[in-house]
C-alpha cells in the first residue's frame, strides 16, 4: 500500500503511526501493558490468597496500589522516548529518516506524541484495573472522588518524564546511554537532589519526581508504607512544573536535533 | 446603680476563676513532694495512646484513644483532659479511679493543619485552677490539606502539551549552522 503523505500535519499523523508499530513490532508496548495489568492485580490477588483483608478504606486501598504507578510511568518513558531520537543515531536510521522530504521538528514532533500515547496507554490500562478492583472490593459508590484527577496528573506526569527523557535522548549517540540516563535521573538523581534539598530546609520546586506524591495525594491517602514529608507538594505549582518539563524538553530536543544535523 | 453593678462583676469574676470547672495552665507546677500533690497521681499510668487514624486532613474529626491504668493500692480522684500543642482541649473529666482498675480515654478533636503533638493529661484541681500533673504519651500527628479534586488545571496542562507537540509538527525547522 502506498501512503503519500505532503503537509507537514499527515506527516506528523504518519509518523505517529509508524512509531506505535514499531513500539508494537519491538514488543516494548506489549511488555508496559502487561506491567500495568499484573501489578495492580497482584496488589488484589496476592493479600486474599494469603489470607489478609483488604484496607479498610477504598482511598488507603487505590493509594497502595497508585503508588506504583510512578514506577511503572518512569520504566514507560524510559521504554518509549530513552531512545526514540538517539536511536536513530545509534542504528544509522537517521541517514534515511531525514533525507525523507520531511521537517525534522515533525519528525521530533510524531516520535513524542507516540512516546506520550504508548505511556498514556500504560497508564489507561493500569488505572482501569484499579478501579475495576475497587468496584470488586469496595462497591461502585466507594471509588475515590479524586480518581479522575489522579488519573489526569499521572498523565501529566507521564509527560514529564517523556519531555526529560527527548532532552537526554536528543544529546546522546547511544540508545542504551538515553534510555539508563532517563531511568537512573528519574528514579536516583532528582530524587537524591531533591533529599538533598529537602535536608537543607529548601523545597525542591524545580524537581519534577517532587511532585510525585500529588497523585496519590488526590486520593484523599497516602500509601499505609508512605510518611508525611518536610514540605507538601503544591498542586497548582506540580501541574505547572510538569507542564513544563514536557514542553521545554520536546521544544529543546527539537533544537538540539536540528542544530546537531544541520548542514 | 454602678457601685453594686461594679461589685456583682467582681464577685462573678471571682466565682468563676474559684470554680473547679475553669481551665488555667499558668500556674507553678504541682510536682510530686509538693504537700497538694495527690500521692495516688503519681502511679497513674496513660498508655496505649492512638489517633483514630493515620491520614488525617483539615477539618476531620479525629478521635484519641487512650487507657489510664492506676497501679497505687487505693482509689485515685482526679481529672484528664485531652491535650492539643500543650493546650487543653475541652472540659476536664473527672474520674475516681479504683485500685488497680483501668479507664478507657477518648476524645475528639477536629483537625487544623500543621504538625500537632496530641495526647492526654492528668489535671488536679489546685486553687480553683487545674494543673496537669500527669502526661501520656505524645503522638506527633500531622493533618494533610485536603484533597485537590480540579480535573480542570491537569487537563489543562495536558491540553497545552498536546497543543505543543502539534504546532511544533508543523512550524518550520529553525535555520541553525553548526559551527566547523
Amino acid at each position: 500500500m502506498k501512503v503519500v503523505a505532503t503537509t507537514p500535519l499527515q506527516q506528523f499523523v504518519l509518523g505517529v503511526r509508524f512509531e506505535l508499530e514499531k513500539h508494537l513490532r519491538r514488543q516494548r508496548l506489549l511488555w508496559a501493558l502487561l506491567l500495568a495489568t499484573v501489578i495492580p492485580a497482584l496488589f488484589y490477588v496476592v493479600p486474599r490468597a494469603l489470607g489478609s483483608d483488604l484496607p479498610a478504606d477504598a482511598e488507603v486501598a487505590a493509594a497502595n496500589i497508585v503508588g506504583f504507578s510512578i514506577l511503572l510511568i518512569i520504566t514507560s518513558a524510559a521504554f518509549f522516548a530513552g531512545d526514540a531520537l538517539s536511536g536513530e543515531l545509534d542504528k544509522r536510521t537517521y541517514l534515511t529518516l531525514y533525507l525523507l522530504p520531511q521537517r525534522r521538528s515533525t519528525v521530533v514532533a510524531s516520535k513524542f506524541v507516540a512516546a506520550l500515547l504508548a505511556t498514556w496507554m500504560v497508564v489507561a490500562i493500569f488505572y482501569g484495573i484499579v478501579t475495576l478492583e475497587g468496584i470488586a472490593g469496595y462497591g461502585i459508590d466507594h471509588l475515590p472522588a479524586g480518581a479522575g484527577t489522579s488519573l489526569l496528573l499521572a498523565m501529566l506526569f507521564g509527560a514529564s518524564c517523556v519531555g526529560l527523557a527527548f532532552v537526554f535522548s536528543s544529546f546522546t549517540s547511544s540508545s542504551v546511554i538515553s534510555s539508563l540516563l532517563t531511568f537512573f535521573s528519574l528514579l536516583l538523581i532528582i530524587p537524591i537532589l531533591s533529599f538533598v534539598a529537602l535536608a537543607a530546609k529548601n523545597e525542591p520546586t524545580w524537581a519534577l519526581t517532587y511532585y510525585e506524591d500529588l497523585i496519590t495525594t488526590v486520593l484523599g491517602a497516602t500509601p499505609s508504607f508512605g510518611g508525611p514529608g518536610l514540605f507538601t507538594p503544591e498542586f497548582g505549582m506540580g501541574v505547572r512544573v510538569w507542564s513544563l518539563y514536557a514542553i521545554v524538553g520536546l521544544l529543546l530536543s527539537r533544537l538540539i536535533i536540528v542544530w546537531r544535523h544541520a548542514e | 446603680m454602678r457601685g453594686p453593678s461594679l461589685v456583682a462583676i467582681v464577685l462573678l469574676w471571682g466565682l468563676v476563676l474559684c470554680s473547679p470547672g475553669s481551665v488555667a495552665q499558668g500556674g507553678p507546677p504541682l510536682l510530686p513532694g509538693d504537700p497538694e500533690f495527690p500521692i495516688g497521681v503519681a502511679f497513674l499510668s496513660i498508655d496505649n495512646t492512638t489517633a483514630s487514624s493515620t491520614y488525617i486532613e483539615v477539618g476531620e474529626e479525629v478521635t484519641l484513644l487512650g487507657s489510664l491504668h492506676n497501679a497505687w493500692n487505693a482509689s485515685v480522684n482526679a481529672s484528664w483532659s485531652f491535650n492539643v500543642d500543650g493546650q487543653l482541649v475541652g472540659t476536664p473529666v473527672p474520674f475516681d479511679l479504683p485500685a488497680g482498675g483501668s479507664l478507657p480515654l477518648q476524645a475528639t478533636w477536629v483537625a487544623i493543619e500543621g504538625e500537632h503533638q496530641v495526647g492526654f493529661v492528668i489535671l488536679v484541681v489546685r486553687q480553683g485552677e487545674y494543673i496537669p500533673v500527669t502526661y501520656g504519651t505524645w503522638q506527633l500527628i500531622t493533618v494533610h490539606p485536603a484533597p485537590t479534586i480540579d480535573l480542570a488545571t491537569p487537563l489543562l496542562g495536558i491540553i497545552a502539551v498536546v497543543a505543543a507537540a502539534a504546532l511544533l509538527a508543523i512550524v518550520p525547522d529553525p535555520r541553525l549552522r553548526r559551527r566547523r
